[in-house]
C-alpha cells in the first residue's frame, strides 16, 4: 500500500510538520461545522468555514441520500437562508404560545439542537497539499420540541485551501438510520419492504427511510441515489485513496456521480 | 519535553501519530464492511506473533489471525450472501459480497495515541460506543443492538509504514439502539424494550460480536473455544475456527458487582516499545 | 491567527496540541476506571489563579472548591460501594475501599475535537461533545443514564505539562437510557433498597447560577458554550470559568 502523505523523499521536515497542521485545521473545521449546525447558525457556518473564492463557491456541493445542492448561492439558500425563515417562523409561533419569551436574535433556535458529533477520521490530503479529503462517523441526535431522537450518518468531505485557510468545498452526508428513544428498532429490511410492499396507509417502522432531496425540477439540484444502507455497505462511498492533486481523486461532490457535470449546470461557462 | 531529540525525530512522532489513527480509522470502516482480507495484508505487521484478542480468547499469531478474521469470517460471509441472495436476487450485484455482511461499526471516542521517543512504535487506547447492525438480511429484518467496548492497540513502524502488531478489544455492555437494555438488562432485571425489537439484546458474557462470539445470523466469527473433533455444522455452514491460543474470558462485562477493570493498558509517554506492556499482554480469568 | 512558527515552533505547538487531546482522553480513562483522584492530581492545574469547574448550575471556583468536589465525589463512591453490598451479599466480605467503583461503568465518549493553542504558547481552548454513558449504581438501583452536550476546557501550561484551568461540563441531553429527553430529566422512581444513595449531600457550587440548561422548548438557542477560536493570548480571549 503507497502511502505518499508524509512521504520523506517527497517532502521537507518543515513540509512535513506543515502537513501534520493541515490535518489538525481540517479537524478544526469540521468540529465548526458541528458547533454550528448544532445551533442552526447555518449561515454563519458557510461564510466563516465554506469556500469564498468565487471559482469555487460554483462548484460547492451540500449532498445526501438523495442528492445534491449544487452551488454555494443554491446552498446559502436552501441550507441557511431557508433554516433562518424557518427559525424566526418558529419563534414568532412560540412568542405567540407564550409572550414572555423575548424575540430576539438569541432566541433563534429556541428550544433546538441537531449535533452529528464527529468520531473516527480519516483524512487524506492531497500530495500538492491544496485539497483534502475526510470521512467521519457522526452519532447524533436531532432534538427539536415536535420530535427527537438519534442519527446515524456518515460524512464525506472534499476541503480546499484558500489562500492559507481550509475550507469546505465539497459536503456529503449520508444517512445510515435514525430512531426515537424507546420505541425499539426492527422491522422488514428496504430490500423487504420492496419485495413485500406493506399495505396502503402503513408507514415503515423502524425509522424512517432516508430521505430529503427536492422533488421540484431545480437547476442547481442534482437527484441521485448517492448513498443508501439496502445492502448494508455495498454502496457507500468508498475512503479516498492517496492521491496527488484534486483532479486524480473520486470527488464527494456530485461530480463523483455518474451522470453528472458542471457544464450540465453552467453551461461549460 | 521532547527538545532533547532531534527535530527530524520529533517531526516522525507526529507523523506517526496521524497515521496510527487513520489506521485504527481505516480498521474501523473495513471491519463495518467485512473487508477483512486486505486490512489484513496492507495493515498489519508482517511479524509471525500478532496478536489480536477478545473477551473470549486471543488469537495469539498471524496464522489463527488469518484462520479466522479472513477465512473463517469469509466463509460465514458467503454463506449468508448466498442465503441473502436466494431470497433477494437483486443482491447479486453488490460489486463485493462481503460488504453485504453485517455492518458491524465500532467507531471511536476518546482517543489516547502516545508514539514512542524513537519513534518506531505506538501504542493507542479508544472507547467505542459502536453498534452492531443488518439492514439486508437473509431474513427480512432490519437489526442494530448497542456495543461499548475498549479498543487497545499496539503500531510498530515497519519497511516505512504504521502497522498494527496488537490489538485488543475489551466489550463492557450492550444495549438496544433506541436507548432501553443496559444496565437493566444486564442486571437481570425486565428492562424497557420496544415493539419489533431485534433478535438478542445484550451480548451473552464472554462472547460478544467481533473477531470472537457467538455470530448473530451471518454474522462473522472469531476465535472460537477448543475443538474438540471435527468442526460442528451449521445448518450449511462449517465452521474453521481455529483455538485460541489464549482462552476467555480474558475481560468481564459489565454487572452491578463488577469493580472496574484498568485494561487495556493506559499509554503514557514512552521511550522505547520495550519498556512498556503491550495489548498482547492478556491471560484467561 | 496572523503569527507564523518556525518549523520548530510548529513541532512543539503540534506536541503540545497532541498532549492536550491525550490529557482528556486521560481524563475519560481514569473516570472510567473510577480513578478520580488521579484526575484531580494529575490533570489539574496546581498554580494558575481561579481555577474552576462548571456545570448547569454553577461554578465550583479556587481549588478548594474544586478538591471538595473531588472529595465528595469519592465519598458518593463509598456510599454506593457499601449500598452494593448490602444488595449483593457475595461482597460482605469486601471493605467500601475496596469496592469502589463495583457497578460502575462511565464512558464520556468525547467526539469532535475543536482546539486551539494560544499563540504565546502558554494556555489552549478545546472544545468537545460528550456522549456520556453513564451506568452506576443511583436511588433507584443500577441504572443506565445517557447524558450528552458540550465540555469546554481553558488549559494552562504548568511546569512545561498541560493541565485544566477551567472546565466546562455542560449537558444538554439527560435520560434514563430508553426514555424520551425532550424537556428534562425524569429519573426513575426511587427503589428504598437504594434510597440513600439519592439523599448524599452533595454540595453545591459556591458559585450558583445558571450557566446552561437541559434542552427544553424554551431554551435558548444562541450558542452556548461559546466555541474558541485562534487567538494570541489569554487576555485577548474569553475564559470558560468565571
Amino acid at each position: 500500500m503507497a502511502h505518499t502523505m508524509f512521504d520523506k523523499k517527497i517532502y521537507s521536515d518543515a513540509e512535513r510538520i506543515q502537513r501534520v497542521w493541515d490535518i489538525i485545521e481540517i479537524k478544526n473545521v469540521m468540529a465548526l461545522h458541528i458547533y454550528y449546525h448544532c445551533y442552526a447558525r447555518q449561515i454563519e457556518e458557510l461564510e466563516d468555514i465554506w469556500v469564498q473564492k468565487p471559482e469555487n463557491k460554483k462548484t460547492a456541493s451540500f449532498g445526501q441520500s438523495r442528492g445534491y445542492m449544487l452551488g454555494y448561492d443554491k446552498i446559502m439558500q436552501a441550507y441557511g437562508i431557508n433554516n433562518l425563515n424557518n427559525q424566526k417562523k418558529a419563534l414568532a409561533e412560540a412568542i405567540a404560545n407564550d409572550p414572555t419569551i423575548e424575540d430576539c436574535e438569541d432566541n433563534l433556535g429556541l428550544g433546538q439542537s441537531f449535533v452529528h458529533a464527529i468520531t473516527t477520521p480519516y483524512i487524506e490530503l492531497a500530495g500538492d497539499g491544496q485539497t483534502a479529503q475526510g470521512v467521519w462517523y457522526t452519532p447524533g441526535h436531532t432534538s427539536g420540541s415536535d420530535r427527537h431522537g438519534y442519527m446515524y450518518e456518515k460524512y464525506f468531505i472534499d476541503f480546499i485551501k484558500e489562500d492559507g485557510e481550509w475550507k469546505i468545498w465539497h459536503l456529503f452526508v449520508g444517512t445510515d438510520f435514525s430512531t426515537p428513544p424507546g420505541e425499539g428498532f426492527g422491522g422488514p429490511t428496504e430490500l423487504e419492504r420492496e419485495k413485500n410492499p406493506p399495505p396502503p396507509g402503513q408507514g415503515f417502522p423502524g425509522g424512517p427511510p432516508p430521505g430529503g432531496g427536492n422533488k421540484e425540477p431545480d437547476p442547481y439540484y442534482f437527484s441521485c441515489d448517492a448513498y443508501t444502507m439496502k445492502f448494508n455497505y455495498c454502496h457507500q462511498k468508498p475512503l479516498p485513496k492517496p492521491y496527488w492533486t484534486f483532479s486524480e481523486t473520486r470527488s464527494y461532490g456530485p461530480d463523483g456521480e455518474e451522470g453528472f457535470s458542471w457544464d450540465m449546470v453552467y453551461g461549460g461557462k | 519535553m521532547y527538545e532533547h531529540l532531534p527535530l527530524s525525530q520529533r517531526i516522525d512522532r507526529a507523523v506517526a501519530t496521524v497515521e496510527c489513527e487513520k489506521a485504527h480509522s481505516l480498521h474501523v470502516d473495513w471491519h463495518a464492511a467485512g473487508i477483512h482480507r486486505e486490512e489484513y495484508t496492507d495493515y498489519w505487521s508482517k511479524r509471525n506473533d500478532i496478536t489480536w484478542a477478545h473477551a473470549s480468547g486471543q488469537m495469539g499469531n498471524r496464522w489463527t489471525y488469518w484462520q479466522n478474521y479472513v477465512l473463517g469470517q469469509e466463509l460465514k460471509v458467503l454463506n449468508n450472501f448466498r442465503q441473502t441472495k436466494e431470497i433477494y436476487p437483486e443482491v447479486e450485484n453488490c460489486p463485493d459480497w462481503r460488504t453485504l455482511n453485517e455492518y458491524s461499526n465500532h467507531f471511536v471516542t476518546s482517543p489516547i495515541i502516545e508514539v514512542a521517543e524513537d519513534a518506531q512504535s505506538a501504542q493507542a487506547l479508544f472507547y467505542t460506543p459502536g453498534y452492531i447492525a443488518g439492514f439486508a438480511s437473509a431474513n427480512g429484518q432490519q437489526r442494530c443492538m448497542v456495543l461499548y467496548e475498549r479498543y487497545g492497540a499496539d503500531f510498530v513502524f515497519e519497511d516505512g509504514q504504521w502497522l498494527y502488531l496488537n490489538l485488543r478489544v475489551c466489550p463492557d455492555i450492550g444495549g438496544q439502539i433506541d436507548g432501553s437494555g443496559f444496565a437493566e438488562k444486564a442486571a437481570g432485571g425486565g428492562g424497557p424494550g420496544g415493539p419489533g425489537g431485534a433478535p438478542g439484546g445484550a451480548p451473552p458474557a464472554g462472547g460478544p460480536e467481533g473477531p470472537g462470539g457467538p455470530p448473530p445470523e451471518g454474522g462473522e466469527g472469531g476465535p472460537g473455544g477448543e475443538q474438540k473433533g471435527p468442526p460442528p455444522q451449521m445448518g450449511n455452514q462449517v465452521d474453521i475456527s481455529a483455538p485460541t491460543e489464549i482462552p476467555g474470558p480474558l475481560y468481564n462485562q459489565w454487572s452491578p458487582t463488577q469493580m472496574p477493570q484498568q485494561e487495556p493498558r493506559l499509554p503514557m509517554p514512552y521511550k522505547t516499545q520495550a519498556d512498556i506492556r503491550l495489548n498482547n499482554d492478556v491471560k484467561t480469568l | 491567527m496572523s503569527k507564523q512558527f518556525t518549523t520548530e515552533e510548529l513541532v512543539g505547538r503540534w506536541e503540545d496540541y497532541q498532549e492536550i487531546v491525550n490529557l482528556m482522553g486521560r481524563r475519560s480513562f481514569y473516570n472510567l476506571w473510577k480513578l478520580e483522584d488521579k484526575v484531580w492530581e494529575e490533570l489539574w492545574c496546581k498554580k494558575a489563579p481561579d481555577p474552576c469547574l462548571g456545570f448547569n448550575d454553577g461554578y465550583y471556583k479556587g481549588y478548594e472548591a474544586i478538591e471538595g468536589w473531588f472529595k465528595a465525589t469519592k465519598e458518593l463512591g463509598l456510599l454506593k460501594a457499601r449500598v452494593a453490598k448490602k444488595n449483593h451479599p457475595e461482597l460482605a466480605d469486601k471493605t467500601d475501599e475496596e469496592l469502589y467503583g463495583v457497578g460502575s461503568l462511565t464512558p464520556d465518549n468525547l467526539t469532535t475535537p475543536l482546539v486551539y493553542i494560544a499563540e504565546d504558547g502558554q494556555t489552549a481552548k478545546g472544545m468537545w461533545y460528550a456522549l456520556a454513558h453513564i451506568t452506576d449504581y443511583t436511588e433507584a438501583g443500577p441504572t443506565t443514564i445517557h447524558q450528552w452536550g458540550w465540555i469546554a476546557v481553558d488549559f494552562v501550561k504548568e511546569d512545561g505539562a498541560w493541565k485544566i484551568w477551567h472546565l466546562l461540563d455542560t449537558p444538554e441531553i439527560k435520560h434514563v437510557a430508553g426514555k424520551k429527553w425532550y424537556g428534562g430529566y425524569e429519573p426513575k422512581p426511587v427503589d428504598p433498597a437504594y434510597a440513600e444513595i439519592g439523599e448524599f449531600d452533595f454540595p453545591k457550587p459556591n458559585v450558583p447560577m445558571k450557566v446552561n440548561e437541559l434542552l427544553n422548548a424554551k431554551r435558548p438557542g444562541k450558542p452556548n458554550p461559546l466555541a474558541p477560536r485562534p487567538y494570541d493570548t489569554f487576555a485577548n480571549t474569553f475564559s470558560y470559568g468565571i
